[in-house]
C-alpha cells in the first residue's frame, strides 16, 4: 500500500524544489533590474552642487577683437621606454606613450576703460577728444569644454600644467597674428561712431603709448 | 608508430608557414607609417575677428565638482572624486546694437537719450590653474579616474555654472553698471539730462 504513493511524494518534491528554485531566480532577476536597487545602476554620479558668488567687481572693458584658435599639443614622453616606445614597429603595438589634447582657445582684446581720467575727455565746441588707455589682452580662455584627451595618460597636475603651456602659446599666437591691433583699429571705429551720434562733428581719438604686455593679472587668466 | 610520428611533423611544418606569413605581415606593417605627431601639430585653425562688446561686470564664482562611482554589481571597490574650480563670468552690452539713429541730443538743454541692448554674459573663465583635485579616493580592485573621465567631470561642472547663471542676478547688475558707465561718460562730455532705456 506504501510503495505507489513513494513516487508521488518524490514528484512532489521535485515539484516543490523546482518551484522554490524558480522563486529564487525570480527574486535574482529582480534584484538586478530593480531599479534604484541594481549597482548596475548606480555608475558613475555627479552630486548637485550650488555655484557659490564669492566677489561681484565692476569692470568697464571695451573688447574690439577676439582672436580663435585650435591647437594640438603634445607632451612627449622622453623617459628611455618612451624613447623605445617611438621606434616605429614597437610604437604600432604599444602606442606612443606621448600625451595629446587638442584643444580651441579664445583671445579677447580691447581696452580697460576703467584706466581713464577725467582729463581723458575734453569738449570745444563741436569737438570731443578721448584719450584712450593702451589696448591689451583682456583674457586668454580655454575652458574644459574646449579641450579634448586625443590620447596617452597623465595627472591632473600634468594636465594643467600643459593646458596652461597652451594659453601661453595662444597669446603669443594671438599677438603675432594682430589681434592688438586689430583691437585699436575696431575700437576707434566702434566709439567714434558711438560719439559721432551724440552730436561731434570731430572726434579726436588718441591712443596712449602701448606699454609692455602683463604677464599675469586679469589677462594672464 | 611512424603514423604517430608524422602526424607532428605535418603540424609543425603547418605552423611554420603560418608563423612565417605572420612575421612577413608584422614586417610590412611596421614598415609603412601613421600620421606623425608633428603633422598633428600642423592641424592649426586661427581666426581674427572684430567685436564691440562692453564689459561691465565680472563676477567671481565658485563650484564643487564632486562624483562617486560605485560601479557595477560585478566590481569590487568604489570610486570617490572632489574638485573645486573658480569661473571669472563677464557680462555687458554689445556696443553695435545700440540703435545710434534712435540717439536723441538736445544741445540747448544739454540733454541726452539713448537706449540700449539688454545685457548678455560675454565670457566664462575657468582658469585650469585654478580647477584643483582636492580628493580622490579609489578602493578594491577598480582603477583610478582616467583622463577623459576626469575631463567629463569638469565638462559638466562647466555646464552646471552656464545653468545657474540666471540666479545670479549678474544681467541685472551688468545693465545697471552699464547704465552708470554711460550717465557718467556724458556728463564727462558736458551732458546734463541724461535719459537711459534699455530694449
Amino acid at each position: 500500500m506504501s510503495k505507489p504513493r513513494q513516487p508521488r511524494e518524490s514528484r512532489l518534491r521535485r515539484l516543490v524544489l523546482l518551484l522554490v528554485f524558480l522563486l529564487c531566480l525570480a527574486a535574482g532577476v529582480i534584484w538586478v533590474i530593480w531599479p534604484g536597487r541594481t549597482r548596475s545602476s548606480r555608475g558613475l554620479q555627479i552630486d548637485k552642487t550650488a555655484t557659490v558668488v564669492e566677489q561681484v567687481r565692476r569692470i568697464g572693458e571695451l573688447s574690439s577683437a577676439g582672436f580663435y584658435e585650435e591647437l594640438v599639443l603634445t607632451d612627449r614622453d622622453n623617459s628611455y621606454l618612451g624613447e623605445l616606445r617611438r621606434v616605429d614597429g614597437i610604437r604600432r603595438f604599444t602606442g606612443s606613450g606621448d600625451f595629446v589634447i587638442i584643444c580651441k582657445g579664445r583671445v579677447r582684446a580691447g581696452f580697460d576703460l576703467t584706466k581713464m581720467k577725467p582729463s581723458d575727455f575734453s569738449v570745444s565746441g563741436d569737438t570731443l577728444r578721448v584719450t584712450l588707455p593702451p589696448v591689451e589682452v583682456l583674457d586668454v580662455i580655454i575652458n574644459p569644454t574646449d579641450y579634448e584627451h586625443f590620447s596617452g595618460h597623465r595627472t591632473h597636475e600634468e594636465t594643467v600644467g600643459i593646458i596652461l603651456q597652451a594659453k601661453q602659446r595662444l597669446r603669443a599666437d594671438a599677438v603675432q597674428a594682430g589681434v592688438l591691433d586689430q583691437a585699436e583699429a575696431s575700437g576707434v571705429a566702434s566709439l567714434q561712431r558711438l560719439f559721432t551720434s551724440l552730436g561731434y562733428r570731430e572726434v579726436d581719438i588718441i591712443l596712449s603709448k602701448q606699454l609692455p604686455l602683463r604677464p599675469g593679472g586679469s589677462a594672464g587668466r | 608508430m611512424s603514423r604517430f610520428r608524422s602526424a607532428p611533423r605535418s603540424v609543425i611544418r603547418r605552423l611554420d608557414r603560418r608563423i612565417s606569413l605572420l612575421v612577413a605581415v608584422a614586417l610590412l606593417a611596421a614598415c609603412s607609417r601613421g600620421p606623425s605627431l608633428q603633422d598633428l601639430l600642423a592641424s592649426r585653425i586661427q581666426a581674427l575677428s572684430q567685436t564691440s562688446e562692453l564689459g561691465t561686470v565680472e563676477y567671481t564664482v565658485r563650484k564643487a565638482v564632486r562624483a562617486r562611482d560605485e560601479g557595477e554589481w560585478f566590481k569590487i571597490g568604489n570610486r570617490r572624486i572632489l574638485f573645486t574650480c573658480t569661473a571669472y563670468l563677464k557680462a555687458g552690452i554689445h556696443l553695435d546694437r545700440i540703435p545710434l539713429d534712435r540717439i536723441v541730443v538736445d544741445e540747448e538743454s544739454r540733454s541726452v537719450a539713448m537706449v540700449l541692448p539688454h545685457a548678455t554674459v560675454l565670457t566664462i573663465n575657468i582658469p585650469p590653474e585654478e580647477i584643483r583635485l582636492e580628493y580622490e579616493d579609489v578602493t578594491g580592485f577598480r582603477q583610478k579616474f582616467s583622463d577623459r573621465e576626469r575631463q567629463a567631470l569638469l565638462r559638466q561642472g562647466e555646464r552646471d555654472i552656464v545653468r545657474d547663471l540666471p540666479t545670479l542676478g549678474i544681467l541685472d547688475e551688468a545693465e545697471a553698471n552699464a547704465e552708470e558707465f554711460f550717465r557718467s561718460m556724458l556728463e564727462q562730455m558736458g551732458f546734463e539730462n541724461i535719459q537711459i532705456v534699455f530694449e
